[in-house]
């Protein structure tokens, strides 16, 4: 076992590798070079801009600015003033080391300490997704599956493609409607409620100095978000729960629970379902992969400040080194999903033989 | 499920006599009178046919009612639905709903159809490659593809479209070439098992070369699964766009699809909640029916199932 999460943990890094590869290319794709960008004015001569490229390091073939992104160039000499010898130092220290630049848009600060401070939020969120996703999931799954074919299995059947259909974003509006501004105004038009405790219609509670909030008043905020979020992880987890479920409850050990004469709930739940759930583990990585994508969406919808309102802002202010931060954090929490979510089916399911 | 046990179980003695001798049905003939009888199918399939002619007779509809996509008239926004002359009302700007909501369909089926035959076509003839050469190639386009998988798809997506803003062209282009990875996957897996199959040998031994072996003799023999794919594929491109044009990277106006038709989303709600029904409604029912329909179509070439 230890040696698959192992290997599983190596075989991350060309993954890690190539995401670094394709992020930078992509941003190479940027139309308008950052010297025309910073000396547009014509009087400037030819070979003073041939330095400022020679500065901004963008003078060099593309393989050789990625490296120096990648592993930074601290450790070599550049030339600077274009007399064809090296001069000074390099100042950069690649991403490798940490170092993505700095932000545009924040002066100075570094695009990870923008990020670290707004990581909690998205995984906090996310977190909460995945607990009502597929603790929901897997309650409707195994109902589907105990009442095969019966009115319940085929309701909850169009509604997990139902479920798949709906665009997070159009969800999150119509929740924003109904309880935002069809619930409030029917309870003024019948004069009661006020005061009531609305839901929060977007943003994350209010941090309060040293420490956090407390549990109740931080669900209160995470309860429209979450639902929004969360219908497509019941939905697909519910049909996962039910396939697997009734692949397990048709296998011989069920038979033979039922034929001992174990009561039907017993042979459901202790034999079927714990079966069944091991290999669904393997989903989980995938889910993570797709609510770290989605947390853009939900996030502008509902203002939560993670991450992806974070990505979001950058793109619009084309503040780079936070764009390309954010999608490289947002890679490598998302590989991390990934293996987590591989070692704990290896784990769980015993037979899966590496 | 029980309708299959049953017969496997009473096929052997009782039916016998009372089997039908008839020629047997091809898998495409059997395909089609399974999908006829298949209601909900059918439904998603007369849908989806009527948004179709809906949004290619955008023009028309909008000439019969004297209104057009993008005139603005800013004395009378937000009307109301069924407002004079305004069947479905108009938007912050004043222009017609309903027209735009046609031409928004124009621009959404069609831009999630060409992206779908692209990473289709792109899919096919990358997984062929993986599976029917194996070793290194395959060992790369798999590297590839775990690589592509891991990040975020709506990440990259995002982030390719911000920095590009796209027209129609270039946003075909990139939901094509950023989605076809799990066709890939697929067709890698299915190639792989085909080529060990007889009529592949027979091919190699009548000297049939390598690119006619793939396109002409492995390709074919998954058109069933691909049909499948590009179904469930409608419906993921059509959310992709939906999402991308929806945060303000995707189509821009005036030009109108579903998707941007909700970007003003929260300022719609308080004024003229149909803004945001309408167009949400459209997206959700059309990739509903694309699901339903592949779902409807993995259950007609099943061949493990019976009549």
């Amino acid at each position: 076992m230890h040696r698959y999460i192992f290997r599983r943990i190596l075989q991350a890094i060309p993954t890690l590798f190539g995401i670094t590869v394709i992020v930078y290319f992509i941003m190479l794709l940027v139309p308008g070079d950052p010297v025309s960008l910073l000396a547009f004015d014509p009087r400037i001569r030819p070979d003073e801009r041939e330095r400022l490229a020679r500065q901004l390091g963008v003078a060099d073939p593309f393989y050789i600015q990625y490296l120096r992104w990648l592993i930074g160039d601290d450790w070599m000499m550049v030339d600077t003033n274009l007399d064809g010898e090296v001069d000074s130092w390099g100042d950069n220290y690649g991403i490798l080391r940490g170092d993505f630049g700095t932000s545009f848009k924040f002066r100075g600060s570094n695009p990870l300490d923008l990020i670290a401070e707004r990581l909690g939020a998205t995984i906090e969120l996310n977190i909460f997704v995945l607990l009502v996703a597929i603790s929901g999931g897997l309650a409707i799954g195994v109902l589907a599956a105990v009442y095969r074919g019966r009115l319940f299995d085929r309701i909850t059947r169009v509604f997990a493609v139902l479920g798949i259909s709906v665009p997070t974003f159009f969800l999150g509006f119509m929740l924003i409607i109904l309880f935002g501004i069809a619930l409030p105004r029917f309870l003024e038009g019948h004069g009661i409620g006020a005061g009531w405790p609305l839901l929060p219609m977007g943003g994350r509670c209010p941090p309060v100095r040293g420490g956090c909030p407390p549990l109740l008043e931080r669900l209160h905020y995470l309860i429209l978000p979450v639902s929004a979020s969360a219908l497509g992880g019941i939905a697909s987890w519910s049909r996962f729960m039910r396939a697997t479920m009734l692949d397990t409850i048709s296998s011989d050990y069920i038979r033979t629970a039922f034929a001992k004469g174990l009561p039907t709930r017993s042979v459901w739940f202790r034999h079927g379902f714990r079966n069944a759930v091991a290999p669904l583990t393997v989903f989980l990585g995938p889910t993570i992969l797709g609510l770290i994508g989605g947390s853009v969406i939900i996030e502008r919808i509902f203002t939560w400040p993670g991450v992806g309102l974070l990505l979001f802002d950058a793109l619009l202010s084309r503040d780079h080194p936070v764009v390309m931060a954010s999608v490289v954090i947002g890679s490598v929490l998302s590989i991390a999903g990934l293996v987590l979510s591989d070692i704990l089916h290896a784990i769980f399911d015993p037979r899966i033989r590496y | 499920m029980k309708e299959k046990a049953k017969s496997i179980a009473t096929i052997a003695h009782d039916d016998v006599g009372k089997r039908d001798f008839s020629p047997s049905l091809t898998l495409w003939q059997r395909a089609l009178r399974r999908i006829r009888r298949d209601r909900p199918t059918m439904g998603a399939i007369v849908t989806l046919l009527v948004f179709a002619l809906l949004s290619l007779l955008a023009p028309v509809i909008s000439d019969a009612f004297q209104v057009d996509p993008t005139t603005q008239d800013l004395r009378n926004n937000y009307a109301p639905l069924f407002a004079a002359g305004h069947p479905l009302g108009t938007d912050e700007l004043g222009r017609d709903h309903l027209s735009r909501l046609l031409y928004g369909g124009q621009v959404s089926l069609g831009i999630a159809l060409a992206a779908a035959v692209l990473s289709l076509g792109i899919g096919v003839a990358v997984g062929v490659f993986a599976g029917y050469y194996g070793g290194k190639v395959d060992d790369f386009i798999i590297w590839f593809v775990t690589t592509l998988t891991s990040i975020p798809s709506l990440f990259l997506l995002i982030l390719i479209s911000a920095l590009l803003s796209p027209s129609p062209f270039t946003l075909v282009l990139i939901l094509g070439i950023l989605s076809w990875t799990g066709t890939t996957r697929l067709v890698r897996s299915e190639a792989y098992a085909i080529k060990e199959r007889e009529f592949v040998i027979a091919a190699r031994a009548v000297g049939a070369s390598n690119l006619r072996i793939m396109f002409l003799h492995i390709v074919p023999n998954m058109i069933s699964l691909l049909i499948i794919d590009l179904s469930f594929q409608l419906g993921s491109l059509i959310l992709a766009e939906s999402a991308l044009s929806f945060v303000g990277f995707g189509i821009r106006a005036p030009m109108a699809t579903w998707g941007n038709m909700l970007n003003g989303g929260l300022d719609y709600a308080r004024r003229a909640p149909h803004l945001v029904f309408l167009p949400g409604l459209l997206i959700t029912t059309t990739v509903f029916c694309f699901f339903l329909l592949g779902d409807g179509l993995r259950d007609a070439f099943d061949p493990r199932i019976s009549d």
